[in-house]
């Protein structure tokens, strides 16, 4: 069960948050990072057609992207608040509408039916991501894969202000950990790889005189070369995106 | 000016090409890596609200993700046909509506007028790129940007059936030869970042049977690790470049 937060949280964050999360990622500030981790999750699915279930897809962006992009989509949330906005969605009109279900990710209503589960910084508001992973297993296809682009390290403690707000749920989900819920699972294999915008962050991103000093020299040359190298080889454990195959 | 086929080109390629064209990038098969090297450039863009130049738009769905984004973009094209697809674009028509013109890229008709120049794919149709970036240089603002994310060595090799079939340009455009053209045309900044998308290539796609074998093996293991160094080393043959005015 989730949090009565995540329920209402589209109803408390006011038209102007309803408007952001609308617009996403467009309305986004960081919307080139966005269309990075998303591009970059796109290049690990399957050819279309194939059947994708975006799980909790809030309201839709990328549901919307990938059945534009030829996918049999579903997206399914919790909050029934989003899946309204979802299927009302004007800035997608004219584009062919997934299929939106309200359904909690720890007890999904499928069975053996998709050929992809997406968890697109989303797995990290579950309560119990243990149960969230097992049901993931539970409506994949054989040789499905679950795929997860989740925040890492740091999440939560930048998120206290947010979970106090509106009583949701934020936590942090590296690789690591998810590798392990995906082993419990049952998941058969499971790659790690590195977030390209995660890289770019020290490629192009400026150095803000906010962060801490260690941010700010790995964003310089040399050390951004450094970043690079980390981040497709260690980092990655930390901040990546991870396939699970069935 | 240009080839007779780039003003043909959207009459020639048939119905299927223009749904194609028109639903760009979720039609490419590469969308993922189209994503990230528009996610690249909105990164290197100064934050909205700015006046953006979107040169050689086509069927505009670049900058329809501007406006959306909330720039004022202004998308210009010298195909008549792709300005008329981009101003009735049904893919976009949720999004805030950019202006669109009919323009050359080597003789626009602004003067100081915009924060940013983009030329995402498209300085490498231009027969004068120096005529094109000499006029970009003179529709920015003073202190404004100009950014290129352009096909870099072996671009025109691959492409010389495209060429052949629809008599259009297709050239190699290194951020190299940019730098130069930038140079000539009075810019006061260049610099170079790499190409984040053909990173993304690298580490998330898988080999592909029809690739080279040179690149199959970049994208093994170890390999891989030292393919993307390279890739960042030598980004002045395969580069996004921001100009600054």
């Amino acid at each position: 069960m989730p949090r009565a937060g995540e329920l209402t949280y589209y109803e408390s964050i006011g038209d102007q948050g309803r408007w952001h999360a609308l617009g996403k990622p467009f309305t986004d500030p960081e919307c080139g990072l966005n269309l990075m981790q998303v591009g970059a999750v796109m290049c690990l699915l399957p050819d279309p057609p194939a059947r994708i279930l975006d799980c909790g897809c809030g309201p839709g962006w990328l549901a919307y992207f990938l059945a534009k992009r030829g996918y049999e989509v579903t997206g399914a949330d919790v909050s029934p608040q989003a899946i309204d906005m979802a299927r009302a969605n004007s800035a997608y009109v004219n584009w062919s509408q997934p299929r939106f279900v309200v359904a909690d990710l720890e007890a999904l209503p499928f069975e053996n039916e998709f050929d992809v589960v997406l968890f697109f910084d989303s797995l990290h508001h579950a309560v119990d991501e243990q149960k969230a992973m097992n049901s993931a297993y539970r409506v994949l296809k054989v040789d499905g894969r679950c795929i997860t682009s989740e925040p890492a390290k740091g999440h939560a403690a930048k998120s206290v202000e947010t979970v106090s707000r509106f009583d949701v749920t934020e936590k942090d989900m590296p690789p690591t950990y998810v590798r392990k819920l995906g082993k419990r699972a049952g998941f058969r294999r499971i790659k790690v790889y590195p977030r390209p915008d995660e890289i770019g962050k020290f490629q192009f991103v400026r150095p803000l005189p906010s962060e801490p000093f260690r941010v700010r020299l790995f964003k310089r040359w040399p050390f951004n070369l450094l970043a690079q190298f980390l981040f497709s080889t260690i980092w990655k454990r930390s901040y990546g995106i991870v396939v699970l195959e069935k | 000016m240009p080839r007779q086929g780039e003003l043909h080109y959207y009459d020639v390629i048939g119905e299927q090409g223009r749904d194609h064209a028109l639903g760009k990038p979720f039609t490419n098969v590469d969308c993922g890596t189209a994503l990230m090297q528009i996610g690249e450039v909105m990164n290197l863009l100064p934050p909205p609200p700015a006046r953006i130049l979107d040169c050689g738009c086509g069927p505009g769905w670049l900058s329809y993700f501007l406006a959306k984004h909330g720039y004022a973009v202004v998308g210009t094209d010298v195909a008549a046909d792709a300005i008329e697809m981009a101003r009735s674009n049904p893919v976009f028509r949720g999004f805030p509506r950019p202006e669109f013109f009919v323009a050359d890229s080597d003789i626009l008709p602004f003067r100081q007028e915009f924060d940013a120049v983009v030329f995402f794919d498209s300085l490498h149709h231009s027969l004068d790129e120096q005529a094109a970036v000499n006029s970009a240089f003179r529709a920015l603002k003073p202190g404004g940007r100009c950014i290129t994310s352009e096909p870099g060595h072996g671009h025109a090799h691959r492409s010389s059936d495209v060429v052949e079939k629809y008599d259009v340009t297709e050239k190699d455009m290194p951020p190299s030869h940019i730098r130069k053209l930038a140079r000539n045309a009075g810019f006061r900044r260049c610099r170079v970042y790499p190409r984040l998308d053909l990173l993304g290539r690298l580490l998330t796609l898988p080999p592909d049977p029809n690739e080279s074998f040179k690149m199959r093996l970049l994208k093994c293991w170890p390999f891989r690790w030292f393919a993307q160094q390279i890739l960042t080393v030598m980004k002045n043959g395969w580069g996004v470049v921001v100009l600054e005015k």
